[in-house]
C-alpha cells in the first residue's frame, strides 16, 4: 500500500517538475547535467549529482589518512571503466607507498595500462597531467599530491577537460578548509572500520553524507548492505548550503548533525 | 635523367655557424698538401674579398688578414655527405658522392639518378623546386647539372648557363670535362675547345695518344658504357659529427645548433624512410670529456622535432662544463619507419584510443623528470609480497588473465619498503581481525616465516601486520606492520 502511495507521489512530483521546467524553474538537484561516469557505489552514485564523479573535472579526495580503503573505493569505479576500452590507461601519480601487484590484479586492473610516475614538486605533477592531457586516451589521473594551491587545482580542472578524463586528488582531511575550485570534494575518514563519506562541495545541493565501506573479518573493505534511510537521504533534494539533507523521522537529528560519527546508528535491514 | 650537385665550399659548409659569432671577418679552410696551405673553401665574405679555392694560404692572408683559419677535417666532410646522402635517399636510390681531394676528384659532389622519381613528385620542375628548397634550407652552396649520365651532368654543373640549358654535350667545353690537367693542357695545345670536337675524333687515335682511361670516359658521358660508379648504400645506423666554427658556452645557445644538427637528421630520417628509438647525443668540448646525454624513447621514431624536444628538455637538467666546440650523434639500428594507414571506411571508437601521441607524452615526462620518473608494476612469482612486485621501466607483457582463485586472500594495496615494527603498546590497542596466514618461503636467500594478520588500528586503517618467526631474541621486535588496505 505504501509503496503504491510513493509510485503516485512520485509520478505527481515528476508532472510538476515537466510543468515548471516549460516555464523555466529548474530542480536545483538537477542543475547542470553532468557528464559523469558511476562510482561503482549504488549509495554513492544516489547522492551525488548527475550520478558519479564528473567526467571532466577534478574530485577532491580529503582523507583523514592512508589505508582508510580510500585507494579501492576509487578503483570500483575505474578498473570497469579500464577494462572496458582497451586502449586507454589509468595514470597515477606519486602514489604514496609501494603499490601491490596481487592487489590490483584482484580489482582486476590492467597492470600494463596503469603507468606510475613520480615527481618531486607539486609542480612537475601539474605540468605531467597536462602533457598527459593533451596526449589523451586515458579513463582517469590519480594524483597524491598535498602543496597544490588553487591555480594549481584550477590548471588541473582545465587538463581534466582537455582531456575529457577525471582527475582525482588525494589530499589530507586538514584542505577541507581551504577554498578549491574542484568540482567534487569528498572527505573520507574512518572509526572502527567504519569509513564515513562526507561530501563537500559539488555542482548542486551539498552536505549529503554516506557510511562508506566496512571492514569485517573475511574481506577487507566492501560495501555494508542497503539501507533504506540512505536511499531517501540521497534522493531528497536539499538546499545548496551546510545543512544536512532531511533525514528520516525515525533519526535522531541531533545527532546526525554531529559531523564524522564513530559509528552508524542506522539500523540494519 | 640524372642530377649533378657541386659544393665546391664544402669544407666549410658542413660546418655549423653558432648564431652569435659574427663572420664579418671571412673564414677560411685551408688543407696542407706537400707542406704547402691552400684554400678549399671560403665563406661569401672571403670570396668578396677575392680568396679562392686553390689559392695559397698566404695569398688569401694578403687579401683578408683577419679571417678565421680552420684545417680541413675530411671525416667531417665525409659525415656530412653521408648525411647528406641520406637526404638524397628520398629522392634517388642511386647515388655517388665522392669528396675532393687529390688528382681524381676536383670538387665534392653527389650524383643522382632522378628520372623515376619524376613522375612521384608531379615532373621534373616539382621535384627540382623541393630539392631546391632543401638545400637552401640546409645552408649549402651548390651548382647544379642535369644529363643523361652521371658524367654529363656532372660536367653540365660545372658548365656555363646557356649549355647547361640546351644540354647537349657536344657543346660542353673541354674545360668542364673531368680530365686530368696535362690532358687537357694537351687537348687544348692541339686546339681543341668542345667536347664535340673531341667525340669526332676516332677512338683508336685517342687511345694511343692518351691511354685507355679517356677514351672509357667520353663513352661513359655519352652512355655507350656503364657508368662504374659506387653508389651509396644506407648506413645501419645514423653516425654522425657536427663542428661548430665557434665555441658555443651556454645551453641557450646550443637551441640554434640544435635546430640545424636536428633538422639534419629530420632530412636524414624522412629521406632514409627510417624510424630510430635511441640515440646518444655527445657534447664535445675543447679540453673536458664529452658530456653525454642517451636520449632513450619509448618507441621508434621518424619525427626528429620530437627528438629535438626531448633534447632540449634533457639539456635543461645539465650542466655545461665547458664550451661546446661539436656534437656527436649515434642512433641505434635504422628501423623501418611504420605508416599509419588508415581504413578504407572511418571506424568509431578509434580516435579515442590515440596509440602515437602516448609514447611521445611519455619521452616528454621522462626527459624533464628523468628516465625512472615513468614505471609499471610487474608481478614476479614469490610469495614473499616484498619480492611480488617490483617497479619496471616498460609495461608487463600481455599480463595473464587475472588469476584470482590462485591467491583468495585479499592483499593490501600499500606495502611499506621496509616493514615497521610496532611497540608493545598499540598491540592490545588494536582489533585483530583475520589471521594468522602463515608465509613462509624464499629459504635460497634470507629465508622468511612470517605469521601475517589483518588489523585494525585505533586510528581507522586496516593494517597488514605480521609476526616475525625468526625472531628469537629479545632485541629484535615480533610484530611489524607490511602494508596498508588502501
Amino acid at each position: 500500500m505504501q509503496s503504491h502511495d510513493t509510485s503516485s507521489r512520485q509520478a505527481d512530483i515528476a508532472a510538476l517538475a515537466r510543468r515548471l521546467y516549460k516555464h523555466g524553474v529548474h530542480r536545483a538537484s538537477q542543475a547542470g547535467r553532468l557528464a559523469t561516469c558511476s562510482t561503482g557505489w549504488p549509495a554513492l552514485d544516489r547522492i551525488l549529482p548527475g550520478r558519479g564523479y564528473p567526467l571532466t573535472g577534478v574530485t577532491e579526495w580529503l582523507i583523514e589518512q592512508t589505508g582508510i580503503g580510500e585507494f579501492g573505493f576509487l578503483l570500483q569505479a575505474m578498473a570497469p571503466r579500464l577494462a572496458a576500452a582497451p586502449q586507454t590507461r589509468l595514470v597515477l601519480i606519486n602514489p604514496p607507498h609501494h603499490l601491490n601487484a596481487l592487489a590490483l590484479e584482484a580489482h582486476g586492473i590492467d597492470r600494463a595500462r596503469l603507468p606510475i610516475i613520480r615527481c618531486e614538486r607539486a609542480g612537475e605533477c601539474v605540468w605531467s597531467v597536462e602533457q598527459l592531457a593533451e596526449a589523451g586516451g586515458l579513463v582517469g589521473l590519480v594524483l597524491w599530491e598535498q602543496q597544490l594551491d588553487s591555480a594549481a587545482l584550477r590548471r588541473l580542472q582545465l587538463a581534466s577537460e582537455k582531456a575529457g578524463c577525471p582527475v582525482f586528488v588525494y589530499r589530507a582531511l586538514a584542505a577541507a578548509r581551504q577554498r578549491s575550485p574542484a568540482a567534487l570534494r569528498l572527505a573520507l575518514t574512518s572509526r572502527q572500520g567504519r569509513q564515513r563519506l562526507e561530501v563537500i562541495k559539488c555542482r548542486g545541493p551539498a552536505g549529503a553524507r554516506m557510511d562508506g565501506l566496512t571492514v569485517d573479518r573475511d574481506t577487507p573493505w566492501h560495501a555494508p548492505p542497503p539501507i533504506t534511510g540512505l536511499a531517501r537521504v540521497a534522493t531528497t533534494p536539499a538546499d545548496n548550503d551546510v545543512e544536512p539533507p532531511a533525514v528520516p523521522s525515525s533519526h535522531d537529528r541531533s545527532r546526525r548533525h554531529a559531523g564524522f560519527r564513530a559509528d552508524r546508528d542506522d539500523p540494519p535491514e | 635523367m640524372w642530377l649533378a650537385l657541386r659544393f665546391r665550399h664544402w669544407a666549410l659548409d658542413c660546418r655549423i655557424t653558432p648564431e652569435a659569432s659574427d663572420g664579418g671577418a671571412g673564414m677560411l679552410v685551408t688543407e696542407t698538401t706537400a707542406q704547402r696551405q691552400r684554400i678549399v673553401a671560403a665563406d661569401p665574405v672571403a670570396l668578396a674579398a677575392g680568396a679562392r679555392n686553390g689559392m695559397a694560404l698566404a695569398d688569401a692572408r694578403l687579401r683578408l688578414p683577419e679571417a678565421v683559419l680552420h684545417e680541413r677535417h675530411i671525416a667531417l666532410e665525409k659525415t656530412a655527405m653521408v648525411r647528406l646522402a641520406g637526404w638524397a635517399w628520398g629522392y634517388s636510390s642511386q647515388l655517388h658522392w665522392a669528396l675532393a681531394g687529390g688528382d681524381k676528384v676536383t670538387c665534392t659532389h653527389l650524383i643522382m639518378e632522378i628520372g623515376a622519381s619524376q613522375r612521384l613528385f608531379g615532373g621534373r620542375a616539382a621535384l627540382w623546386q623541393r630539392i631546391e628548397t632543401d638545400l637552401t634550407r640546409m645552408g649549402y652552396r651548390y651548382r647544379a647539372g642535369l644529363g643523361e649520365t652521371p658524367q654529363a651532368a656532372l660536367a653540365f654543373a660545372r658548365a656555363d648557363e646557356s649549355i647547361r640549358r640546351r644540354r647537349c654535350p657536344d657543346e660542353l667545353s673541354i674545360a668542364c670535362l673531368d680530365l686530368s690537367a696535362n690532358v687537357r693542357a694537351t687537348l687544348s695545345a692541339s686546339g681543341l675547345r668542345l667536347a664535340g670536337e673531341l667525340f669526332a675524333l676516332p677512338s683508336g687515335t685517342l687511345i694511343h695518344r692518351f691511354g685507355p682511361e679517356l677514351s672509357a670516359y667520353l663513352e661513359r658521358l655519352r652512355g655507350q658504357r656503364p657508368h662504374g660508379l659506387a653508389l651509396f648504400r644506407l648506413p645501419s645506423r645514423y653516425n654522425t659529427r657536427h663542428e661548430l666554427n665557434a665555441a658555443v658556452d651556454s645551453t641557450q645557445g646550443l637551441v640554434f645548433v640544435l635546430r640545424r644538427v636536428f633538422d639534419a637528421l629530420a632530412g636524414f630520417l624522412l629521406g632514409a624512410d627510417s624510424a630510430i628509438q635511441t640515440l646518444r647525443l655527445s657534447l664535445i668540448h675543447e679540453r673536458e670529456p664529452p658530456t653525454r646525454l642517451q636520449l632513450a624513447l619509448s618507441a621508434p621514431t621518424h619525427d626528429a622535432r620530437h627528438l629535438e624536444h626531448v633534447a632540449h628538455q634533457r639539456l635543461e637538467r645539465v650542466q655545461l662544463v665547458a664550451p661546446v666546440v661539436g656534437l656527436r650523434l649515434v642512433s641505434d639500428r635504422l628501423r623501418r619507419s611504420r605508416h599509419k594507414q588508415a581504413g578504407f571506411w572511418p571506424q568509431p571508437g578509434q580516435d579515442n584510443g590515440d596509440d602515437d601521441s602516448w609514447p611521445a607524452v611519455l619521452d616528454r615526462l621522462r626527459a624533464r623528470l628523468g628516465h625512472e620518473a615513468v614505471q609499471w608494476l610487474h608481478q614476479i612469482d614469490d610469495h614473499r609480497a616484498e619480492h611480488a612486485s617490483v617497479y619496471r621501466d616498460r609495461p608487463p607483457s600481455a599480463v595473464a588473465t587475472p588469476s584470482q582463485a590462485s591467491d583468495p586472500l585479499p592483499r593490501p594495496l600499500w606495502l611499506f619498503e621496509s616493514p615497521r615494527p610496532i611497540s608493545d603498546r598499540a598491540l592490545t590497542q588494536w582489533c585483530w581481525l583475520h589471521g594468522p596466514e602463515r608465509i613462509e618461503s624464499g629459504w635460497w636467500q634470507q629465508g622468511q616465516r612470517r605469521d601475517y594478520y589483518r588489523v585494525l588500528d585505533t586510528r581507522g586503517r586496516l593494517l597488514w601486520v605480521f609476526r616475525d618467526l625468526e625472531a628469537t631474541d629479545r632485541t629484535t621486535a615480533y610484530y611489524y606492520v607490511h602494508g596498508l588496505f588502501g
